[in-house]
């Protein structure tokens, strides 16, 4: 199989790679990023983001719960673990709708399925819907990584805060403000 | 989330090889943590000594087959569990010989000796994942007293006495208030 000559090739699509993507599809360049599963990486579908909409949720419970205290009176609180999820579903399909868009917006074709070198500078994917595809770069970035949500920021200062939430929310990617 | 879980009204148990959790943190940072979060409800296996079998995969599910509970020894300085068993074997009766106890040996610890029974004893300990062979032992003429942290023996031989881990901590436990701070404050800090 020939492969699909492409400007710039890269495997996986989490914080490095779709940036990376992005920024050459706008700048014109013809850009492939290879998916095994997670659109937008591991960060917006099953780390980062789900455990904080999920700690959010914990916290709405808790101050409920301590609601009286501050003067507010409420009946029985009890917690709805179907919605908690639910609400934490919304938000990762939320995200993976404002992935896709992003692809479309800047030209970057979205390739879902898991990669493999075959040989230098070609990717070999065996693709999610059975089908095989080859793709030679001219530049490849395996998995970059150019922002990591998830290491090196794990040093409290010396007053650090003991909120957990602010300290999660202070290791939220930087691509979007929206919270959660 | 372990909050967050405990906060859904789970019941939540961390389990860490560290003595302390946020082990990259500042301690006095961490143990407020740790305080607020047990004060939650928020139970803490630490130290962990353990017996793990981890399936799946993130994303996907994970399922955790495990025996833990948290183990003084994984927090003990190798001194110290000398200092501990030194204490231990003087409290049944045996008489430590100070002279003979050397900072690094391949034989022995120290030398002990029985007033009553007028027996002479040498010690070992080892504290890592290592295990100790009693047949190492069978051609030393006087009693042997070993001790193996990870509570590993392997071999036999009559003349060697091999101490249980359970028995230390035990003894540990009666001593609290008289044995080295130490001590006291490594139990606090498992909360044994």
């Amino acid at each position: 199989m020939s492969p699909e000559q492409v400007d710039i090739l890269i495997l996986g699509s989490g914080q490095g790679g779709k940036l990376l993507a992005w920024h050459m599809g706008q700048a014109g360049k013809r850009t492939v990023v290879v998916e095994r599963r997670w659109v937008g990486g591991s960060c917006p579908n099953i780390a980062c983001m789900p455990s904080k909409n999920e700690i959010w949720g914990a916290r709405i419970g808790h101050l409920a719960r301590r609601a009286a205290h501050f003067g507010t009176l409420t009946g029985p609180v009890s917690t709805d673990m179907a919605r908690v999820r639910q609400r934490e579903r919304e938000m990762v399909d939320r995200e993976i709708a404002f992935h896709l868009d992003r692809y479309k917006a800047t030209g970057v074709e979205l390739v879902m399925g898991p990669g493999r070198f075959i040989a230098p500078k070609t990717i070999e994917v065996q693709m999610n819907d059975g089908a095989t595809r080859v793709f030679a770069g001219s530049q490849v970035f395996p998995q970059p990584r150019l922002a990591r949500g998830d290491s090196g920021y794990s040093r409290s200062r010396r007053c650090g805060s003991v909120d957990p939430h602010r300290g999660a929310r202070a290791r939220l990617p930087t691509v979007s403000s929206r919270h959660p | 989330m372990a909050q967050a879980y405990r906060r859904f009204g789970s019941r939540v148990t961390v389990i860490g090889d560290d003595p302390r959790i946020l082990s990259h943190e500042d301690p006095d940072v961490a143990d407020e943590i740790r305080r607020t979060l047990r004060e939650e409800g928020v139970d803490f296996v630490l130290a962990a000594a353990r017996t793990f079998a981890i399936e799946g995969r993130s994303g996907d599910f994970y399922r955790i087959n495990a025996e833990v509970f948290s183990d003084i020894f994984m927090i003990l300085s190798p001194e110290e569990t000398e200092d501990l068993l030194f204490l231990y074997l003087q409290n049944l009766g045996w008489f430590v010989i100070s002279n003979s106890r050397k900072a690094d040996s391949t034989t022995f610890e120290y030398l002990i000796v029985n007033p009553k029974t007028r027996e002479r004893a040498i010690t070992h300990i080892k504290t890592g994942n290592s295990s100790l062979n009693l047949n190492d032992y069978a051609t030393i003429p006087q009693k042997v007293f070993l001790f193996q942290s990870n509570g590993i023996y392997s071999g036999d031989a009559s003349n060697v006495t091999c101490i249980h881990r359970n028995d230390l901590i035990s003894f540990l436990k009666a001593s609290r208030g008289w044995v080295p701070g130490v001590f006291d404050k490594k139990m606090e800090m498992l909360g044994m």
